[in-house]
């Protein structure tokens, strides 16, 4: 990219046009193919993309939008009149309707804010039901060195924090190179999500279980989406989604969790 | 309460609830403060109750809302200038933070996958940076580059032609990629 075009709105750098679009998942698959292609024979390319895609990571830690306010569904009702109300009255009676609601809403954003505060603070950790994003929930778990909130790296004692945390019966195996550390929450995912953090060979991967809907059919360990240099994959089994984010093309552990 | 209005406020929940996280980055983008981005949606919740006769059913909600947001956003932060104008300013800890810090930057995430433990430094100064752009022009990267919101979603929340949104990213993006160089150039 040219020092020139950073500042011209009329003429857009096109390198920065495709990472534009490469990063926000407008790109056709093959087109994105052949510019990946491209990304790993230029450098100065490679070298934007990243500079793009680390700013992105940068303002999804900054601002992370909390989760929605749960508001009430309907005001509050007041007292219902024994009888029809005149127009006039009933006009009245509506502009202190709307001042009810606003209390309502009031109320509710502000039980909601204390909830933000903390979760801000924690910068990165994303809100009740947000979307796992790959990069901030690696960086989130990784933003004090990927050290676990509870230690554990026997399989038998994690099965049974986790078969207690999830109430499912959710069995933990090692082997394959496979070394646990542990769990850690404020992972991202529903406020049940809870992660687990273990290296495999030289990676460190963390695997995030979270309750999905029961009536949701299993499926094997799939690559739901890659945003390099993080790799998420997911699998759903008896209502238990495991989505394991690591720098593997490749699951490495979905396959070492089995539930009951 | 007619049926209606009970419709309405139903209607309203339900919305404000789907658009909830591209408003706050709205607001967000304009008072430059997760915190005060909070305050902001909540006064804006409120008076758009007020105001929910004048929105259209059938119309852009989203729009309508981000309507609101903006001018309590816009609001919020002359008055936060007006009050940093009569007390001298807000102590930036921030700033404060980033100076003490060493100035060096790499890739955020490291290829064993861990954090850059420069991580925090490299926001604040990216923040700081975008922090001169104008209000407009850090909701349409904002609302790209975390949202991933496209051109003409952006245009309408914004009131902006999708053309102008476009370019406002590119000149965010390429304001990013300029300050990520120029801590690379500082640490070479």
């Amino acid at each position: 990219m040219s020092e020139s075009s950073l500042f011209s709105d009329s003429h857009p750098d096109p390198a920065l046009a495709e990472i534009d679009a490469y990063l926000c998942g407008e790109m056709p698959a093959a087109q994105a193919r052949a510019f990946e292609s491209r990304v790993a024979a230029d450098a100065a390319l490679a070298r934007a993309l990243e500079a793009q895609r680390h700013a992105q990571l940068s303002l999804r830690r900054a601002f992370s939008p909390p989760a929605p306010p749960t508001l009430p569904a309907t005001p509050p009702s007041p007292a219902a009149p024994a009888t029809p109300v005149a127009p006039a009255l009933a006009a009245g009676k509506l502009a202190w309707l709307t001042k009810q609601w606003a209390i309502a809403i009031a109320l509710a954003l502000v039980a909601t804010t204390a909830i933000t505060i903390t979760t801000v603070s924690r910068r990165g950790g994303g809100g009740a039901a947000a979307p796992i994003d790959p990069l901030t929930a690696f960086a989130a778990a990784s933003s004090d060195g990927f050290k676990p909130s509870i230690p554990l790296s026997d399989p038998n004692e994690l099965s049974l924090a986790l078969s207690t945390k999830l109430a499912r019966r959710v069995e933990a195996h090692d082997g394959n190179g496979v070394h646990f550390l542990g769990l850690r929450t404020g992972v991202g995912g529903t406020p049940m999500a809870i992660g687990v953090l273990a290296t495999v060979g030289d990676s460190r991967v963390l695997l995030i279980a979270d309750l999905a809907d029961r009536s949701a059919p299993d499926h094997p360990a799939a690559s739901v989406e890659c945003r390099p240099p993080m790799h998420r994959h997911e699998r759903v089994a008896k209502g238990l989604k495991l989505t394991e984010i690591s720098t593997s093309p490749a699951p490495l552990l979905l396959d070492h969790f089995s539930v009951d | 309460m007619t049926e209606n209005n009970a419709d309405k406020a139903f209607d309203f929940a339900t919305h404000f609830r789907q658009a909830h996280r591209a408003l706050w980055l709205v607001a967000a983008a304009i008072v430059w403060n997760p915190s005060d981005a909070d305050d902001v949606m909540q006064e804006a919740a409120i008076i758009a109750v007020g105001k929910i006769d004048s929105f259209q059913p059938g119309t852009n909600f989203k729009a309508w809302m981000a309507q609101i947001v903006r001018n309590v956003a816009l609001n919020h932060r002359r008055h936060v200038q007006r009050q940093d104008r009569r007390w001298g300013g807000r102590v930036d800890v921030h700033a404060i933070e980033t100076a003490a810090k060493p100035q060096k930057t790499a890739s955020p995430v490291w290829p064993d996958g861990s954090l850059n433990p420069m991580q925090d430094a490299i926001d604040d100064r990216l923040m700081s940076a975008l922090k001169a752009l104008d209000p407009v022009v850090r909701s349409c990267v904002l609302l790209r580059c975390v949202e991933e919101l496209g051109y003409p979603e952006i245009s309408r929340l914004l009131g902006i032609p999708a053309g102008t949104a476009m370019s406002h990213v590119f000149r965010g993006r390429a304001l990013m990629a300029a300050t990520l160089a120029k801590g690379e150039a500082v640490r070479e």
